[in-house]
């Protein structure tokens, strides 16, 4: 069949601007990213795939239907039906790559990020597409219209978009990718290909049903096999995931400052900040160090995976941040954080099983934010015009919830106190010693 | 008789409707997660304002044979029939909730009863723009779409469904929707001169 009368025939020229529209619409109503970026744009425009795979399924529905009720499935044919099924298909998947395209440039054009999409999250949200072709022909096949239609419409929107409210967590990188990135962080390809394999497993035992045994035999009985295999790789590659589908970024960044001096790294997306960043951060730092002692770090740095004993330290900035904010966030940058194995240890003790006392693990875990919300609550404070007994409240409302005991206790000390206290956890949280901090070792 | 019923396959309708209305009752107060998708958050639609497109679905799919040619010739007056059909339908299942919602002090599920009437009414609306096949769809579409884009502490009149129980306006919504399906949707001559679907 020519092109034109299989796009009429298929339903698919209502379809369009329907998908088309939704895609748009999501990100208007729901749309916004963190960092933007190549990444977070195309996850962010691929998300859309939610309210557009279920219009696929619909109209794949639609089209096995005509043939169900014309009773071609019982017919002998010249043709096979797996090239009928893709005659009848492609069009409502092209339909549904044209509403993740229009998604994608909304996004792209809303953060004004100019280059080509990360491809990772569009090739998973494409195979889901697929998959919901697949799926809707099958069931179009197997059963009416006016059951067929709201199952698959109503069934894809919740497979894509219940995951993310279920426990276990990683049950959302199963259907779709979502949640990425920040500016330090890189998208699992592991995730990818979890989505492309869920995708794959409905594809499979989709086929399986919509084949007649008579003329794929093979396919048939490979439909289900193949889904089952590809629902085990996928589960097997993401079930020991958290919520999280990234890991930390890997890659040059850009610096500024001499040798001596303290020196700013950031990705090269926020290279045009440096200077910035350089005239707001660099006095913040040297004004924690002169009050605290604590030392000036000698690199602040956007990669996570700072050295720490080194005198590296990590701090999250975005370009949009204002410049209190990033003397906010640059002045507590200069408080170390537990690393990740000192955390493990930490978490053990607190289950009993280490040497550390339970209450002592815990005391170093919370004193490690103390010196960053003495930082935050101080310069709140001080661009504010309130008074310093204001502190202690101040910092609940900037946790979200009471601060650790020890801040009180520190804010209410005087100068040399605070900085006795503030250097002594330092010390504890780079050397991961309880016993360093004051009152840790009871 | 017996073949009007067969025909429109009341017997499965009718178990359908009244196992959606059962669990409507039954998971009225429930959260149904709702993707957020830019905030990675889910919000909560009770179960009560969108389960009855499920109902809504049963009785519009009751209809979807209604109108082939073959009954343009009948000597009972099927469009009459229908109409007194899916009006019963409809009074019985919202006619529960409401009488549960009054009996429990369960307010959700008197704006469930107002919810159904409004679905059923735009799957019927949807039967001579769609075709009654594609009709069914109309009601879950519509129940998506305004959980989708109508989240809100105060939506907007076009997500009347999700408006409070005592929403003037959403009432009126509803029954006006419901009124203009039953009367044009379910017209007979509609849907005969467009066939019986694409």
């Amino acid at each position: 069949m020519r092109f034109g009368a299989r796009w009429v025939a298929s339903g698919a020229w209502w379809m369009l601007p329907v998908c088309m529209g939704l895609g748009v619409a999501i990100l208007l109503v729901d749309g916004s990213v963190f960092d933007p970026s190549a990444a977070s744009t195309a996850t962010l425009g691929s998300s859309s795939v939610v309210v557009i795979a279920p219009v696929v399924a619909g109209g794949a529905v639609w089209s096995t239907g005509q043939l169900r009720r014309a009773g071609w499935w019982r017919r002998a044919s010249a043709r096979r039906s797996l090239g009928v099924v893709a005659d009848l298909l492609w069009p409502h998947v092209l339909c549904g790559a044209a509403g993740l395209a229009a998604s994608l440039a909304t996004a792209m054009a809303t953060y004004g990020v100019w280059r080509l999409p990360d491809p990772r999250p569009v090739v998973a949200a494409l195979a889901m597409v697929v998959a919901a072709a697949v799926s809707g022909a099958a069931l179009g096949r197997l059963v009416r219209e006016v059951v067929a239609l709201p199952v698959a419409i109503g069934g894809w929107y919740y497979v894509l978009a219940f995951p993310p409210a279920l426990e276990p967590t990683w049950l959302r990188h199963l259907v779709v990718v979502r949640d990425c990135c920040l500016v330090g962080r890189s998208l699992d390809t592991s995730v990818v290909v979890a989505v492309v394999a869920t995708a794959v497993a409905v594809t499979g035992a989709s086929l399986g049903l919509l084949v007649p045994v008579t003329q794929h035999p093979a396919a048939r009985l490979a439909g289900p096999l193949v889904a089952v295999l590809a629902l085990a790789a996928a589960v097997g590659l993401v079930h020991a995931r958290d919520a999280d589908p990234t890991s930390p970024r890997r890659g040059e960044l850009t610096c500024s400052g001499d040798e001596g001096r303290i020196r700013l790294c950031v990705w090269p997306e926020h290279a045009a900040e440096l200077a910035r960043l350089e005239r707001v951060v660099t006095p913040a730092l040297r004004a924690v160090a002169a009050e605290t002692g604590v030392p000036a770090p000698t690199v602040l740095t956007q990669d996570e995976q700072a050295d720490q004993d080194a005198g590296e330290r990590f701090f999250a900035a975005r370009p949009t941040d204002s410049d209190d904010d990033l003397e906010r966030l640059g002045g507590a940058a200069a408080f170390p954080t537990l690393s990740a194995t000192c955390v493990h240890e930490l978490e053990a003790a607190g289950r009993g099983d280490g040497p550390v006392p339970p209450e002592a693990a815990s005391a170093l875990y919370e004193a490690q934010y103390v010196g960053m919300l003495w930082w935050t609550t101080r310069t709140v404070l001080a661009a504010s015009d309130l008074p310093l007994s204001r502190g202690p409240g101040e910092a609940r409302a900037l946790a979200g919830s009471d601060p650790p005991p020890s801040f009180s206790h520190v804010w209410d000390a005087d100068a040399d106190g605070q900085a006795r206290w503030l250097s002594a956890v330092t010390d504890a949280v780079l050397a991961c010693d309880p016993n360093l901090v004051p009152g840790g070792e009871r | 008789m017996r073949w009007y019923l067969a025909a429109r396959r009341l017997g499965a309708v009718l178990g359908a409707v009244v196992v959606i209305t059962v669990l409507t009752v039954a998971w009225a107060g429930i959260p149904l997660p709702v993707p957020h998708l830019g905030g990675g958050v889910t919000l909560g639609v009770p179960a009560a304002l969108l389960l009855p497109a499920g109902t809504a679905v049963a009785i519009v799919a009751a209809f979807a044979g209604a109108g082939a040619h073959v009954e343009g010739v009948a000597a009972r007056p099927l469009a009459a029939l229908d109409r007194a059909v899916c009006c019963v339908l409809v009074a019985a299942a919202s006619g529960a909730l409401l009488g549960v919602a009054v009996v429990w002090h369960q307010p959700l599920l008197a704006a469930g009863a107002r919810n159904l009437a409004g679905f059923v009414g735009i799957g019927l609306i949807a039967r001579p723009l769609l075709g009654p096949r594609a009709a069914p769809a109309a009601p879950v579409v519509a129940a998506l779409l305004v959980g989708v884009f109508g989240q809100s502490t105060d939506p907007s009149a076009w997500f009347w469904p999700l408006r409070a129980t005592g929403d003037v306006f959403a009432g009126a919504a509803a029954g006006a929707t419901a009124l203009l399906g039953a009367a044009w949707g379910l017209g007979h001559l509609a849907t005969v001169r467009r066939g019986a679907g694409w």
